[in-house]
Parts: structure tokens; C-alpha cells; sequence
């Protein structure tokens, strides 16, 4: 047994569960495995609560889920790309092969651009595809976890909690801190 | 026979006889098998061409018979691999000859160029000389010695020949008849000379389709005896030319093309000449003259009565001709044309400047009036002379085709030899000439293919190729010329005077031997002063031209007005003129793929020859191109399609001989309509129409007239050049962004004159033959895909019934700021330093980005395979020129393989590149064409430049192109302005 | 599969004003509702009768590419001076399409339209399969197709390169950019979704194949982090991409000397035509499928409502242009382009210009009226029309330039063979096929969107509740 997996019926569920681990000497420790982005659904309930007429109450506040390395990766590897490219072609135009192409200058930097730009736009999607598959680590194909009968449901209408930890001990005080929110689910994420 | 050409025939009648290799030809040509069926397409004909080509074992990379062909062992003398080398001989046409150059590579005679020594030609070729590799090469003139259709053989022939000469002698040659055409060929007149001697009861019979019969009529009439005309149009100011034929078929035509276009150029030329043009059906010469004018065949005889009368007096003009008398004023009054006048003033003031030209297919009468106008204006031995007739006339006047023909219905023809003629293809309908065939015991055609005579005749005996024999010939003004080989024969067959002598006596005397004999004894051999080597390699025999005779007109000529038909025909009643097609004669070419697709000069239409009808004739019939109608002459009617031309003379249709033949070989067969069957009759004319289209592939597809946009050809008239020498040139000079002018040791460019061109399509033959460039067939050239490099544009203004027409050469303009280049992804066209805009077959992927951007539309595209389609005989390509494969964009190089040689030469003798002569300027009679080195200030080209008229096509797309024009200015009579 | 959820009537009458997904529509049966599409054991049966006409279309394609190939392109009607035709004129129809869908995935995306979320899978669809079926033609479109690596840069023993300053090049690079790209934003987008098909999967089978593809996505907080941020910078590419596509391959006229191309305005009036084709065939494909699959109360009237706007908008926007065309030509004053202009509207190609004014800006102005604007027929009809008239402007532009060049004597005319219309056909077949095979084994509807979409709407109808 290497940790506890608590499946609830709503985000809402789970989104106490999370503030009561939180508290706790927990805090930290626990993954979430949610069918949609774990905090969609509060910054859209609080839009649209905002943008409802009679102003509802607005969610509390919870800790900014920390930023993603993804969006620079791509940024970068598209200046990297365009700007090699562009170097490319003005060598192969300028140094390796200088042609007289309807009597224009050889360095037709204008005409580089589009190139450069699409073949810079397949660098950084590239750099986002992959990278994605790297800093998620994915492909994972199993895990232990996937053992858990519930754990079917994540990607459908569950919201699951999961505790990883070895120690009998401390699993029992977890498990008995589970309960207490009364999961719809609660297994045990073989070894 | 001797030589390889000898083993090669000896080779193929055992291949012929093995059934094995009938069989492995049929497997390979399933084609062959449904000959007789279907009519041809392009690609089953191009099939068949591979076939016989194959029969004919000259491929030498066929598999079949790769192992049989033997590699030279002792390569022969003076043959330098890679090196051309140029033989001097002449290209005879209906007897006449032009001398030309041919072009050597590897001992193989590739193409042919003017022969600058020569009078005829002065260095210029037209289009039927440039297609004469072809020929030469054409795998349907194949054929072994038949009788009555079944192969026989040498020995057979000689024992028949044998028996024929005992039973001459014995009756001194009773019932021999001899048919030719024209012959000018001094050896061919001995021998015929010594033949009728021989045989005394023998005749000689002359037939020629495109007959000039009349012009020696003509000459009679006027001096009393048949003499030739050579005009002077060097010094001619003012030409009449009724009918003209001096730039199409009249002998001479090329020298008479250089010589009037010395005076069109008012920038160049002190005095322009001015051109009068007065025809019923267009021609070259009236194309480009500056009046042109329009009227019915017999409305033709009447004016020049009364411009003879005008000029000649009345007397000269017989029997009160209309308006007599007639200054122009009162011809006026006469119910004649309102130009009549001015033009005879225009005349009378050029005096013995002036020259009046009548053409060949005009009456004799109207010779003859001719002669007495030209004699009455004093132009003798300024703007024309007299010389003996270059062309031998029969021994007696009744020696006629339609005597002949009687005679051999009569069963008086015993024994028939017709050299190089096919009557039964070009004999008027009416004569039954096949019919009369069948009835001469031992008839024998001498032809170069297996044609409709041969087929109909008891033998037929190859006839061996121009290429292939000795021979000497005439020019238009009596300069002779002998003819050397320039290879074995391929297929075999024998000469004409081989033939004849054969016919007189057992003895063998090879060619060279007829020919020497004639040359080197007298008459002749006075002649021969330079020697006999030096008028080989000269190609002509100095000295040898006919001096001007000086006999005077006949005191009283008889009445030719008289003679002119009778009753002045009634305008509106139809006649149909017979004219030899522009591209393959009388039908001799028919076999010529060069020749089928070469666009006429007028109608642009290829593979094809309907009848030309004048627009106003189309809209009273409603007839629209391609429709088809029963044109019926007397008894005999054919139905043939129609095409409109601007020009024509409602009151005439014109039909082109030539087409439509059963037996002219694999390409031939199929196109075109025959008329043959309606030469020659009086009958009444009727035109109906009927069911039916013809799909008619022509090389200008927008309809109707238009007039040429400025800024692609500009024209104007004399009075413009003076009042403003540049009113052509280029004025909008639009600004530029940047301007990279391509450095290197030379700057190619050309100049193309507008004044000098007259639309003869011999640059389009010369640049095919230079340049490898593919035959795509009628169907291709009517799914709007020719591949011509140059194709000359013909434009019409103005009034559909007497337009103006314009022609303007159009080629790769080599633009220094090249759009095409711009836009090809893969850079396979780029330019090089020297300012060519050069195309990399190689490196071509087919985008077709460079056409669709070129303003000028000069590039072709190989939408598939046609070189390869197109089965030439691999020798016949140009080795210095890539064969393009499918899918390859192309255009025209400027001729890089010769700029390329001129390059090597230079460096070899480490001085700077020379002259270059492109194939198109080296062909063009009028050198309308002008290329070379801009760099050079000395070169003409530069100096073509300078000239006021010089502007560029399309100026505002800022191309800069190296290729550029002179405008076109015409000399209209002032008195006539408006009125041509 | 449970149509009971949502009273039907509300269904069979869809409005403008209806929210973009039912109320009823709880995050479970949607994703029990979608998944048992993609999970069906056997295909419906009107999928079997639409797959196997474009399974033989499909055929075809490939017959006339193996001809082509064999023949050259000599089969085609392209001539002298015509020398493209179909072909590119196809392509660019196509590479419009396609370009459409981009704009509905990634432009409303970032704008966070919310009405977005359900058809976006189709209009990726749509977009992957339109940039595929545009990505055939530039190859068999070149004399020498085997040659067509030569348009790429690649080391070779001469130091040769393309030339870069060609616009065709430029659209070969843009073309093959676009065709990975949308791969790319289509399959990630897909991710989450496959996982979720994964995990419901029947036979073992399907889910070894789907999780394979869902490439063991389990929804871990940081795999939903690293998505969003990864698919919205992702997103905010394919925006730009888009419009560079469309703008370069306007760019191959209007980069040209040719008379009737030579016009600054060619890129954004291609856009504008891209936008205004995507749109239609969006609604085209949403309208029988909602049908179909029983989305009506996902796809609903405010879905047809708001494309239809968006095609009205972007037919204004054409029509635009068709009046600057207009315009300069009679401005710029030169001969040849008022002739081919002239040639278009009274010449022998007039009933192209009229057909593709009436098809493309007379006939969406229909949407005007709001009744028609949610009705399903109407709308078809018009769609339809658009779909036609795209084609034949693009075969204006391409052709009726051509066959009119500065030259007179090279003036010429065209029109396609068989094997142009077969190969045109083909690719309809292999887009429609592509199509119907996603929305047999693909979740049609972008799962995890819907279920935010539908949490968000359930909060916001919690807070209403409690403010009452």
C-alpha cells in the first residue's frame, strides 16, 4: 500500500477537502486528479457570478497554482527559429550561391521574412508539443494508481484526492482525515 | 551504290525477308497493323514514324539492331568530332535553286543555312530549305523498287529497263514520253537533251502544279519570245504588284525580300520606297505594302488595262480599254476605283524608278501589259532586266500535260517516265490522269516516297534525296549551282540523270561522273573558270548568271485587252483562286511535321488548309471558322471547312494546294482537304453550305480584328518620321526601385526591325531545326500548347474587308530585370552574366510560375513528353542542343550553344568574343533580325540600337528587355491618305 | 443513447437567444452522451451510407494521382497561356476552408468565447482535413512532381537552395507549416478527451488504442497546468499562423507582374474569403451532425445564430473587396487589367463573376433576418452557395487572369478536363471521409471545455439561486 485515493462527487467536494488538507501537516503532499482544470471552474464561477446581475458571492481565495516553463520554451525556440532561418537563407542567397534573380539584390531580406516567420512558428509549436510531453512526463502508459477501480472516473465526473505515502502510521490518521469529508470513493493505491 | 549507304540497303532487304523480324516490328508497332483503318492521330503517326524509322535501321540505338550497326573504323577526313563542318549546295524548288550551306556535325547533315555567295539567297533560307533535314531524314521515304506494288529489285529493273531501250530503238523512241517538272538542272537538260536526240520520236512533257506557265506566255505576248524578269527592287521607288508573288513563291523570292526591305527603313534607307498592292486574295506583299487594294479577280484585268492605258498609251492597252486615254482624273469616271489615279501619277512621276509587277497566277495578258508599262515607265536595266528563260521550255509548244493525258487515253503512250512529278495528285481532276495510267504499258515513277503515282505506276524506283546526289541547278537568274551529296543515300535510290541515263544506255556512270561530264566539257566548261573544286565549295559557278538580253516590245502587240476573258464578268459571280500553301507547296512537304505545324504567315492555322473566304462573303452565307461547305467548280465539288480572312475579296475564295493527300506518308495523310479535283475546270463556281464543323487549329485564338496595343507594336507613317524621327520611342520612363545591370565581358542583345519583316516564318523553321524544338500535332496546337520559340504575331486594323496588317516576331526578350526569374521557387531560371536569361532544364520542376509572370507569353511548357513522343530519328536531333524531357519549362536561349562556341573560340585565340549569328537572324531573308554584342559599340546591333524607331514591347512593366524593336513605318500616298 | 434530458420541443425550434448548453445538460451525461458516440460498437447506419460514397470519391483521388502521375500534366486542362487551373485553384479553395476552422479553434479561443467549447473539435476537424486535402495539390500540381523536394533546403554536393524570393515558395513553406501545426493543435487539444475515451472503453482493444494516444493523461494538476498554458500560447500562434497562410498564398498573385493579380489588396481580401468559406462549411458540418448525434442542446440555436452573424460579417467584408477590385482596376488605368476586368463581367467567364457575386455577398445578406438565422434549412441553402461561390471566385481570379495577358496575341481560354473534376471530386470525397472517420473514433465534442463550461454555468446558476 502506497497511498490513499478519496474520489468526490463535485469540485466543490473536493475544493474543501483540499482547504482542510491544507491546514493540516498535509499540506503539500496531495494530488489532485480532476476531469477538467482543477481551477476552471472556480475563476469561471466567479466570473460568472460577477457578470450575473445580482452579484453573488465571490469564491475565497485560494494560493495562484504555480506558472508553467512552456510558454518561454515556445518563445524562445521561435525567435531561435526565425533567426536561423533568416541566417540560413541569407547565407545560401549571399555567400554560397549568389544568383542574379531578375536583377535583384542579393540580400532580399524582405522576401526572407515569410519563411522565416512559418518555419519560426514550427519551431516554437514543436518546442510546445514536445515540451509538454517532457516537463508533464509524459508518456506514462502505468501507474500504480491506475490499480484503483474508481480512478476510472477521473476523466469522467470524479474529482479524486490522492495521499502517497509508505508509512502504515500516518496513512491511518490520513485515512481517518478522509473520511471525515466523506469521499464518495476511498481505496488504498496498491504498492 | 557503294558504301555504308549500299550495305544498309543490301542489309534491309534481308531484314525485310526475314519473317522474324517482320514479326518482332509488328509485335513492337502494333500500330502498323491498323494502318489502313483509322486515320491518323499525332501519336500513332509519330508511331509509325518509329517504326519505319526502325525498318530503315538508321537508329542507331534501337535494341533490334544495335549489334548490326558497324562503328566507323577509319573515322572519314576532316571530320573533327564536335566540330561542324559546312558543305555548300542548293535547295532546288520546282527547278529553281537557292543556295545554301549545310551544317555538318559528325558527318551528319543537320541544318541548313543561306549561302551568302549565292544571288538567289544572299545568305538567307526560307522555310522550306530549313525543314529539308527533316526530309532528308523522313523514315517514309523508305522504300524499295516495286512493280505493281510487289518489292522487286535492282536486277528485274535493269532486265525491264533493257528490253524498253531495244524496243526504243528499234522505233526510234515512238510513244516514250518523259514527265517532269520545271528543270534548270544544266546535267538533267543534257540528258535529256541526248535522250530525245536518241529517240527523235520521243517527247519530253513539263508539269508543274504551281505553274509560271503564264509568265512566259505573258513575255511572249510582249516581246515575241519567252523571256524572264528579274526585278531590281533595289532601285525601285515605286512598285506596283498586281497579284505579287515576289516574296512567297516567284524565284528569287528571298534576294527580292532583301532587296525591298533595303528600302523600308526610313532610318537607315536615304528614300523609302512605296509599295502598291492591288490582289484578290492577301499576300506577303501585299501585307506589307502601303497600299493595299482589294478587287475581284476579273475586276483585276480591267484596272490594269486602264493603268496600261494610262501609262502605255491606249494602244499598248488594245482595244479601248475603260477610262482609255486615262489620266487618272477621268479613269476615275470609268466606273474604276478612285485610287487609280493618284497611283498613276505616283508612277508616272517615279518614271524609271518605278516598276510594275504581275504575278505568276495572273493571265498572260495582264504579263503583258506589265512589260509594256514597265518598258513605257524606262525602267529596263534600272529596276528590272530581261535574261533567257531559266526554266527550259519544252521542244514543241503541244508538248502539254492535257496532250500527254490524251495520248495516253489514245493508247500512244507506250512507255511513261515521270521524274520527281506526281500527276496523279496534282493532275486537275478533270484529265483522268490515273485512268489514263492504266493504259501505258510500262509506265515508271521516279519519286523520293511511295506517293499516288508510284502507287498507280507499273514501277517505282526511289528517288534519291537532293542530299543524296549530285545534281546542279539554276538560280532566278541563271547562276548555277552544283549539288553534292551530302551523305550516301540512307535508304537508297537514284538520280534523275542517273535514271534517264539508264534509260538510254547499259552503261553505269555514276552521278558524279553526269555531272562533271556536263561541267567540265562544253558548253560549260568555259563557265567553270574558278574551277570545278572552287564552285563546289563556293557553291555557286561564277560567271554563270544569264546576261540582260535586250530585245525591244513588238511594235504592234497584239490587243492583250482583248485577250483579257472577254466581257467583264459580273462582280458578284464567285471564282476560286488555286495558290500553293504557304508551308508545303504544291504538297511535296505534305510529310513534313515541321511544315504542317509552321503557323500559315496570315491565318496562323497548322494541319490544316480550308478555304479562305472574305468576311463580308461569311456573313451574306452566315459561316462562322471550321464550318464546312460543298464548294463545287463545274462537275466536280469537294467539302471542305472555311476560314474567315480579313482582306480577301468577297468576290473569290482562295483554296491552298497541297493538303489532303492519300499517300504522302505517316503525318501527311491525315490533314487537310484535297482540291486538285477541282484545278482546272471552267465551270460556273458554287459555294453551299453544309452540315458539319471542322475544329481548325490556329496559333491566335482571340477573334476578330484587333488592332495592336501601342505599347506592344508601334506604327506610323512616313510624314510622322519627319515631322518627329523618335515618334516611336519609349517616353514613359517609369521610375525605379533598383536597377542591377548584369556585369560581364559582353551584353547580348537584338533588334528586330518591323519594317523589314514580312511574316515568312523562316525564323520559326530555323530556331525548330537549331533548337530541338518538339512537333506537338493539330490536336496539342488546338488545346492551345505549341511550343514554338518564335512565333511570328499577325495583327489586322481596321476594316475587316481591306485591313492593315502587321507582323511582329516575338522571342525571349532576355529581360535584365527578368520577371520570370522572381518567382520560380527552385531558381531554374536565373540569369548569367552576360545578360541571358537562361533556363535550367535540369533543375525545372514545372511549376509554370515563370509563364504565368512573363508579360510577353514566350515561354512553352512540355505538358508531356512531345520530344520523345515525337520518335525523330536520333540523329536528326541537334547535338548541341538539350532534348527536353516532360514537365520542363522552355523558351528561347538566343542560341546559347552558338554564343557558347563563339566563347570557346575566343578563348582559344585569347581575344574577346566575336559576332554571333543566332538561327533566326542567319535565316531571315529581309535581316529583320539583328543580334550580337551591345558591350561591342562597333557591332550592328549597337548601332540597330541608336536608331530613332527603337522601342521596347510592354515598356511600363520596367523589364528592360535586350530584345527590341523598331517601329513600322509605312509611305502611303499622300494623295491617297485614308483611302488604302 | 438519452435524449430525455432536455424537453424536445425546445430542441426542434432553436433560437437565437438560447444558452450554449441546456441547463439540463449535467457534466455526466455529456460525457456519457459524447463518448458513447466514439465508443459505439457498431457505426450508425447514415454513417455507413455517407462513409462509403466518400470511400469511393476517396479512390478516385488516388486513380487520378496514379494517371496524373503516369500521363503528366498534360491530362489536365492547363495550357498556353492558362497555365494554372484546378489545381491551384483548388488549393487555395481548400487551404480557405481549412483556414476557417483555425479561426473558430484559436482566434475565439483567446477572445474565450464561450459558445466556442462545442464545435471547436469539429471546426479542428475541419480544419485538419481541409489542410490536407490542400496539401496534395501543390505536388501534383508540378511538371516534375517526383522533383518536389527540391522546393525544400537541404544539403546537397551543389550548394544549391530554393529560391527564396518566390511567393510560390513562400506558400510551400506556409502550406506545410500550417498542414503540422494544425496536427499538432489538434491532436494536443484531443489529449485529455482520448484519456477520458480511455478510461470508458469497452474492449481492451480500444483501450490499449486510446491509451496509447492519450499517452497516459490522468488529469494530475500539473498535466492541466502545463496543457492550458502549453494550448493557449499554442492558440495565440495558430491565430497568426492562419492569417499568414492566407495572406501568403494571396501573396502568389499579388506578388506576380500578371495583369488581374497585381493588387495590393489580395492578402486580406483572401483572408476574408477564408473566414467567410470556414464559417459556411462550419455550419454545414454542425448542422446535421447536432442532428445526427443528438447535440441540439449543445449546439444550439446560439451557435447558429452567432456563425451566422459571422459569415454575414465576413461577407461584408468580401464584398469589400469585390468593390476595391473594382475600383483600382478602373483607377490604375492600365489596359490590360481594365480589359481582363471587362472580359470578367461581360466576357465569356461572366456568369463566374455574377455567380460569385450573387453566391457570396447577395445571398448571405439573407441572414439579415433573424427567423433565418436559426433556421436549419435556410441556412444550409445558403452555406451551400457560399461553398460554390468561394470556388468560383478563386476560379476568377486564377483563370480569367490568364487567359487575358498584356499580349494580344497570346490571349487564350480554358476550361478543366475530367481528370481536373475527378481529382476536384476526390478530394471532397477524402475531406468528407476524414470527417466522418473523426466523428466515429474521435470524441466529436471537446469534452473537458464542455465540462468547465457546464461547471461554470452550474456555479453561476448556484449564485443566482443564492442571491434570490
Amino acid at each position: 500500500m502506497t497511498g490513499l485515493l478519496a474520489g468526490f462527487e463535485s469540485p466543490e467536494a473536493l475544493r474543501a477537502a483540499l482547504e482542510r488538507f491544507a491546514q493540516s501537516e498535509w499540506a503539500g503532499t496531495v494530488e489532485t486528479y480532476t476531469p477538467m482544470p482543477p481551477d476552471d471552474y472556480a475563476s469561471e464561477a466567479s466570473a460568472g457570478a460577477a457578470s450575473s446581475a445580482d452579484g453573488g458571492p465571490v469564491p475565497a481565495q485560494r494560493d495562484p497554482a504555480p506558472g508553467s516553463p512552456l510558454p518561454l520554451a515556445m518563445f524562445v525556440a521561435g525567435m531561435l527559429g526565425f533567426v536561423a532561418f533568416f541566417l540560413l537563407m541569407t547565407h545560401a542567397d549571399v555567400q554560397a550561391y549568389p544568383l542574379d534573380i531578375g536583377g535583384r539584390p542579393r540580400f532580399a531580406w524582405p522576401a526572407f521574412v515569410p519563411i522565416a516567420f512559418e518555419l519560426g512558428v514550427l519551431c516554437a509549436m514543436a518546442a510546445g508539443f514536445f515540451g509538454y510531453f517532457l516537463v508533464s512526463r509524459l508518456p506514462r502508459l502505468y501507474e500504480p494508481i491506475d490499480e484503483c477501480a474508481s480512478f476510472r472516473a477521473a476523466m469522467s465526473d470524479r474529482w479524486f484526492l490522492a495521499i502517497r505515502c509508505t508509512d502504515a502510521a500516518r496513512l491511518a490518521d490520513a485515512r481517518s482525515l478522509l473520511r471525515a469529508l466523506e469521499p464518495a470513493t476511498l481505496e488504498e493505491i496498491p504498492a | 551504290m557503294s558504301g555504308p549507304g549500299g550495305r544498309i540497303w543490301r542489309r534491309l532487304e534481308a531484314a525485310a525477308a526475314d519473317p522474324g523480324f517482320v514479326s518482332r516490328a509488328a509485335r513492337e508497332f502494333p500500330a502498323l497493323s491498323s494502318l489502313p483503318e483509322e486515320p491518323l492521330d499525332r501519336r500513332q503517326a509519330l508511331k509509325l514514324m518509329a517504326a519505319a524509322i526502325v525498318w530503315g535501321g538508321v537508329t542507331g540505338c534501337d535494341s533490334n539492331f544495335g549489334q548490326d550497326l558497324i562503328p566507323a573504323v577509319r573515322v572519314p577526313p576532316n571530320i573533327v568530332p564536335a566540330l561542324p563542318n559546312f558543305y555548300a549546295t542548293a535547295h532546288v524548288l520546282d527547278g529553281f535553286a537557292n543556295g545554301v550551306v549545310v551544317k555538318h556535325s559528325m558527318g551528319r547533315p543537320l541544318q541548313v543555312e543561306g549561302n551568302v555567295r549565292h544571288p538567289s539567297s544572299l545568305g538567307a533560307t526560307d522555310a522550306f530549305a530549313q525543314a529539308l533535314p527533316l526530309d532528308f531524314y523522313d523514315p517514309d521515304r523508305e522504300a524499295e523498287i516495286d512493280r505493281r506494288g510487289r518489292p522487286a529489285d535492282w536486277p528485274t529493273l535493269e532486265g525491264a529497263l533493257a528490253r524498253e531501250r531495244d524496243r526504243l530503238a528499234s522505233g526510234h523512241g515512238a510513244g516514250l514520253r518523259i514527265l517532269t517538272g520545271s528543270v534548270t538542272s544544266p546535267t538533267l537538260l543534257a540528258r535529256l537533251d541526248a535522250l530525245l536526240d536518241q529517240y527523235p520520236e520521243a517527247r519530253w512533257v513539263r508539269w508543274d502544279p504551281i505553274s509560271r506557265g503564264a509568265v512566259a506566255a505573258g513575255a511572249a505576248m510582249a516581246y515575241g519570245r519567252p523571256l524572264d524578269t528579274v526585278a531590281r527592287l533595289e532601285n525601285t521607288d515605286v512598285l506596283l504588284a498586281i497579284d505579287g508573288d515576289l516574296l512567297c513563291t516567284a524565284p528569287g523570292r528571298l534576294r527580292y525580300a532583301r532587296d525591298l526591305a533595303g528600302r523600308r527603313n526610313p532610318s537607315r534607307s536615304a528614300a523609302m520606297s512605296r509599295i502598291y498592292a492591288l490582289e484578290s486574295t492577301p499576300t506577303l506583299l501585299g501585307s506589307v505594302a502601303d497600299h493595299r487594294f482589294i478587287a475581284a479577280p476579273a475586276e483585276i484585268e480591267r484596272i490594269v488595262a486602264a493603268l496600261a492605258a494610262g501609262i502605255a498609251g491606249p494602244e499598248a492597252a488594245g482595244s479601248r480599254p475603260p477610262g482609255s486615254g486615262g489620266s487618272g482624273s477621268r479613269a476615275g469616271a470609268a466606273g474604276l476605283p478612285a485610287w487609280v489615279g493618284p497611283v498613276l501619277a505616283d508612277l508616272r512621276s517615279a518614271r524609271d524608278r518605278a516598276l510594275v509587277h504581275a504575278g505568276a497566277m495572273q493571265p498572260p495578258p495582264i504579263h503583258a501589259l506589265a512589260h509594256a508599262m514597265n518598258e513605257a515607265l524606262g525602267g529596263r536595266g534600272t529596276t528590272f532586266d530581261l535574261i533567257e528563260p531559266v526554266a527550259r521550255l519544252s521542244r514543241e509548244s503541244a508538248d502539254t500535260l492535257p496532250a500527254l493525258v490524251a495520248d495516253m487515253h489514245a493508247g500512244k503512250v507506250d512507255t511513261l517516265l515521270m521524274i520527281d512529278s506526281n500527276p496523279v495528285l496534282t493532275a486537275p481532276g478533270v484529265m483522268g490522269f490515273r485512268a489514263g495510267l492504266e493504259r501505258v504499258r510500262f509506265s515508271l515513277a521516279l519519286a523520293e516516297r511511295r506517293d499516288e503515282t508510284a502507287q498507280a505506276s507499273g514501277w517505282f524506283v526511289p528517288l534519291a534525296h537532293q542530299w543524296e546526289c549530285w545534281s546542279d541547278a539554276r538560280g532566278h537568274d541563271g547562276t548555277a549551282t552544283i549539288l553534292q551529296p551530302q551523305s550516301l543515300p540512307l535508304y537508297g535510290g537514284v538520280s534523275a540523270p542517273e535514271m534517264l541515263q539508264r534509260l538510254s544506255s547499259a552503261a553505269h556512270i555514276p552521278g558524279d561522273e553526269i555531272v562533271r561530264a556536263t561541267w567540265l566539257h562544253p558548253p560549260n566548261a568555259a563557265a567553270m573558270g574558278s574551277g570545278w573544286l572552287a564552285a563546289l565549295a563556293e557553291g555557286v559557278v561564277q560567271g554563270s548568271a544569264r546576261p540582260a538580253v535586250h530585245d525591244r516590245l513588238r511594235e504592234t502587240p497584239r490587243a492583250p485587252a482583248a485577250d483579257l476573258g472577254g466581257a467583264p464578268v459580273a462582280a458578284d459571280t464567285l471564282s476560286v483562286l488555286f495558290r500553293a500553301d504557304p508551308a508545303l507547296w504544291d504538297g511535296r512537304f505534305a510529310n513534313n511535321p515541321w511544315l504542317q505545324e509552321l503557323p500559315r504567315p496570315l491565318t496562323k492555322l497548322v494541319w490544316d488548309n480550308p478555304l479562305l473566304i472574305a468576311p463580308r462573303l461569311a456573313e451574306r452565307m452566315r459561316l462562322e471558322n471550321g464550318d464546312c461547305v460543298r464548294l463545287a467548280v463545274g462537275t466536280a465539288s469537294v467539302i471542305a471547312p472555311v476560314w474567315i480572312l480579313p482582306g480577301q475579296s468577297p468576290s473569290c475564295i482562295t483554296a491552298l494546294l497541297g493538303s489532303g493527300r492519300g499517300a504522302a506518308g505517316a503525318v501527311g495523310d491525315a490533314a487537310g482537304v484535297d482540291y486538285y479535283p477541282l484545278t482546272g475546270i471552267a465551270g460556273p463556281v458554287s459555294v453551299q453550305k453544309v452540315a458539319g464543323r471542322v475544329e481548325l487549329a490556329s496559333t491566335v485564338r482571340h477573334h476578330g480584328l484587333l488592332a495592336p496595343p501601342d505599347e506592344v507594336l508601334r506604327h506610323g507613317t512616313l510624314r510622322d518620321f519627319h515631322a518627329d524621327p523618335r515618334f516611336a520611342a519609349d517616353r514613359s520612363a517609369a521610375p525605379e526601385l533598383y536597377r542591377t545591370v548584369p556585369p560581364g565581358p559582353a551584353k547580348w542583345a537584338m533588334s528586330i526591325d518591323l519594317n523589314a519583316c514580312i511574316g515568312c516564318n523562316a525564323c520559326v523553321l530555323a530556331c525548330q531545326a537549331e533548337n530541338n524544338v518538339p512537333v506537338v500535332g493539330k490536336r496539342e496546337v488546338l488545346r492551345e500548347r505549341e511550343m514554338h520559340w518564335i512565333r511570328v504575331d499577325r495583327y489586322f486594323e481596321g476594316d475587316a474587308d481591306a485591313p492593315t496588317s502587321f507582323f511582329q516576331p516575338v522571342l525571349c526578350m532576355h529581360c535584365e530585370q527578368a520577371p520570370c526569374e522572381n518567382v520560380c521557387p527552385v531558381g531554374a531560371t536565373v540569369h548569367d552574366s552576360e545578360g541571358l536569361n537562361v533556363m535550367v532544364y535540369n533543375r525545372c520542376v514545372g511549376t509554370r510560375f515563370c509563364s504565368n509572370n512573363c508579360p510577353y507569353k514566350v515561354r512553352r511548357f512540355n505538358f508531356f513528353a512531345y520530344a520523345h513522343e515525337q520518335k525523330r530519328p536520333p540523329e536528326s536531333w541537334n547535338p548541341d542542343v538539350t532534348v527536353r524531357a516532360r514537365g520542363v519549362m522552355e523558351k528561347c536561349s538566343y542560341c546559347i550553344q552558338r554564343i557558347a562556341a563563339a566563347r570557346i573560340d575566343a578563348d582559344r585565340e585569347s581575344r574577346p568574343v566575336g559576332e554571333v549569328v543566332t538561327a533566326c537572324q542567319a535565316a531571315c531573308p529581309t535581316r529583320a533580325i539583328t543580334f550580337g554584342n551591345l558591350a561591342d559599340g562597333a557591332s550592328e546591333v549597337a548601332a540597330r540600337k541608336q536608331s530613332p524607331l527603337t522601342f521596347a514591347m510592354l515598356p511600363a512593366q520596367n523589364t528592360h528587355p535586350r530584345t527590341t524593336y523598331e517601329a513600322l513605318v509605312r509611305n502611303p500616298n499622300p494623295a491617297l491618305e485614308g483611302g488604302s | 443513447m438519452s435524449r430525455d434530458l432536455v424537453p424536445a420541443a425546445e430542441l426542434l425550434a432553436p433560437r437565437g437567444d438560447d444558452p450554449v448548453v441546456h441547463p439540463g445538460v449535467s457534466i455526466a451525461a455529456m460525457t456519457e452522451r459524447v463518448c458513447s458516440i466514439a465508443l459505439r460498437e457498431r457505426a450508425y447506419l447514415w454513417w455507413w451510407i455517407a462513409f462509403v460514397p466518400c470511400l469511393a470519391l476517396s479512390m478516385l483521388l488516388v486513380a487520378s494521382i496514379a494517371y496524373l502521375f503516369y500521363a503528366g500534366i498534360g491530362i489536365w486542362g492547363v495550357n498556353w497561356p492558362v497555365m494554372w487551373g484546378f489545381a491551384i485553384l483548388s488549393y487555395v479553395w481548400w487551404i480557405a476552408i481549412a483556414s476557417g476552422g483555425t479561426i473558430i479553434s484559436a482566434l475565439f479561443f483567446l477572445v474565450g468565447a464561450e459558445w466556442r467549447s462545442s464545435i471547436n473539435r469539429v471546426a479542428e476537424s475541419m480544419m485538419l482535413f481541409g489542410a490536407v486535402a490542400a496539401g496534395v495539390y501543390p505536388i501534383l500540381h508540378l511538371g516534375r512532381p517526383w522533383l518536389f523536394y527540391w522546393l525544400f533546403f537541404y544539403p546537397n554536393t551543389m550548394t544549391l537552395s530554393a529560391q527564396f524570393r518566390s511567393p510560390l515558395l513562400w506558400d510551400f513553406w506556409a502550406l506545410y507549416t500550417y498542414v503540422f501545426a494544425s496536427i499538432l493543435f489538434w491532436y494536443f487539444g484531443l489529449i485529455p478527451d482520448l484519456a477520458t475515451a480511455r478510461d470508458r472503453a469497452a474492449t481492451p482493444w480500444r483501450r490499449r488504442i486510446y491509451g496509447m494516444f492519450a499517452a497516459g493523461f490522468r488529469g494530475s494538476s500539473a498535466e492541466w497546468r502545463h496543457m492550458r498554458a502549453a494550448y493557449g500560447v499554442m492558440a495565440a500562434i495558430m491565430a497568426p499562423v492562419v492569417v499568414s497562410i492566407h495572406s501568403i498564398v494571396g501573396l502568389d498573385f499579388a506578388g506576380a507582374a500578371t495583369p488581374g493579380w497585381h493588387a495590393t489588396q489580395f492578402p486580406p481580401f483572401f483572408v476574408c474569403g477564408a473566414l467567410l468559406s470556414g464559417f459556411a462549411i462550419v455550419l454545414l458540418l454542425i448542422i446535421p451532425l447536432r442532428r445526427l448525434l443528438g447535440l441540439e442542446d449543445m449546439m444550439t440555436g446560439r451557435h447558429l445564430d452567432v456563425l451566422c452573424r459571422l459569415l454575414l460579417t465576413s461577407s461584408l467584408c468580401l464584398g469589400y473587396a469585390y468593390l476595391m477590385d473594382a475600383f483600382t482596376t478602373y483607377y490604375g488605368g492600365d489596359r490590360a487589367e481594365r480589359g481582363i476586368f471587362l472580359g470578367r463581367v461581360i466576357g465569356g467567364d461572366w456568369p463566374v463573376y455574377w455567380g460569385t457575386l450573387v453566391l457570396n455577398i447577395g445571398l448571405p445578406q439573407l441572414l439579415w433576418v433573424r427567423r433565418l438565422r436559426v433556421n436549419p434549412p435556410a441556412i444550409v441553402c445558403i452555406c451551400l452557395g457560399v461553398v460554390v461561390g468561394m470556388w468560383l471566385e478563386r476560379y476568377e481570379i486564377v483563370v480569367t487572369s490568364l487567359e487575358r495577358p498584356s499580349v494580344p496575341s497570346a490571349w487564350g481560354f480554358y476550361h478543366g478536363t475530367l481528370w481536373d473534376w475527378a481529382t476536384l471530386l476526390g478530394t471532397i470525397g477524402m475531406f468528407l471521409a476524414g470527417i466522418l472517420l473523426s466523428v466515429r473514433f474521435v470524441p466529436i465534442v471537446s469534452m473537458h471545455e464542455m465540462r468547465t463550461l457546464i461547471a461554470a454555468h452550474a456555479a453561476r446558476g448556484a449564485a443566482s439561486k443564492a442571491a434570490a
